[in-house]
């Protein structure tokens, strides 16, 4: 209770500060009669993918042309929401499977896997500055991701050239799973025209609390 | 009797702010009248808000400026005492906004051309 009076004096003394502060004029506006409410994009990019996850011996990461397109909703003149969707092309990669050969040392096979990909995603984004013809953004979302698998397997080779070796069932092929996975991005938009902009960024998603999925994107869009 | 003081403590602070800027209002009008019409400005006003801008007028009551932005927006009015710092854009060298863009550009153009001499490979 002995505080009340303190407290009082304060309250009186913040609303005489905001009343002068809200009896000031607004900022200078740099909001257009007219803000554009979407935002759309496509883009093409390159796909660095991490698949180390699968516990063989060979290649962990893999890399392959990426194209996108995307599409926006202008919450306020910096918060945007958007969705994507987006496919890759096929990123190789070799690997080396032990298979168990009783009484001898064990026999390997190659496998080549051929990754795909197809995502999905929606975020929200936070678009630096008002109006101007470089904005940067960054933001964060959810997407789902479509991974297909496909494995050629040549024929194995064994400590014992010539030996007959049994016949391993090949793995199955083609794989596909499914993820959801969290994303981050970050990047900008140049404005070439009053609506028109090309647009560069990179996004990497998560999966086990690292970057298995690193996109580089570049492309053009426009403000509608 | 803790309340006094505490109330005078936060008006005297507060106060200054009027007396300091009145006189510095004054000063840009008479700065702003002698600007020609059409001249490239740069402000930072009091709010922290920095704006470069065409003006278009300087009377009695505040200066009109038209923000320098990507989309164009209406003409605006300042008053004088909100202005901190005024002063002609001249616009000499390229500036680091400028060096930046030519930067960006020359990296998304180096990309792209690369994706497309990538594409270009695939079998």
């Amino acid at each position: 209770m002995t505080n009340m009076p303190l407290a009082a004096a304060f309250l009186a003394a913040a609303f005489l500060i905001t009343g002068t502060a809200t009896a000031q004029q607004p900022a200078i506006s740099l909001a257009p009669a007219d803000p554009a409410r979407w935002d759309i994009a496509g883009s093409v990019g390159w796909l660095g993918a991490d698949t180390s996850a699968a516990g063989t011996l060979g290649d962990d990461w893999y890399d392959t042309f990426a194209g996108a397109v995307s599409i926006g909703r202008y919450v306020t003149p910096h918060l945007k929401t958007e969705i994507h969707g987006g496919m890759t092309g096929e990123g190789r990669i070799y690997r080396v499977e032990e298979l168990p050969l009783p009484g001898a040392p064990p026999v390997f096979r190659a496998q080549e896997h051929y990754f795909r990909n197809a995502t999905i995603g929606a975020g929200v984004f936070y678009q630096f500055f008002d109006n101007q013809w470089f904005h940067p953004f960054a933001g964060g979302g959810i997407e789902v991701l479509r991974e297909r698998d496909r494995v050629e397997v040549p024929t194995p080779f064994g400590p014992v050239p010539g030996r007959v070796l049994p016949a391993w069932p090949p793995p199955p092929s083609p794989q596909v799973t499914y993820a959801a996975r969290p994303f981050v991005a970050t990047g900008f938009k140049w404005y070439v025209a009053e609506r028109a902009f090309v647009r560069t960024g990179v996004q990497a998603s998560f999966s086990n609390h690292r970057a298995t999925h690193v996109v580089w994107t570049a492309g053009i869009g426009a403000d509608l | 009797m803790k309340v006094l003081p505490a109330l005078l403590l936060i008006i005297t602070m507060a106060t200054p702010s009027f007396a300091q800027t009145q006189p510095q209002g004054d000063l840009w009008r008479a700065f702003a009248q002698k600007v020609d019409v059409g001249t490239r400005v740069k402000l930072r006003l009091d709010d922290g808000q920095r704006v470069i801008a065409t003006l278009i007028e300087a009377n009695d009551d505040g200066l009109f400026v038209q923000p320098r932005t990507r989309v164009p927006v209406p003409v605006q009015r300042i008053a004088y005492q909100r202005i901190v710092s005024f002063e002609r854009d001249e616009g000499r060298g390229i500036g680091a906004a400028k060096a930046v863009a030519i930067g960006v550009a020359s990296g998304v153009g180096a990309f792209l051309g690369t994706l497309l001499i990538l594409i270009a490979t695939i079998d």
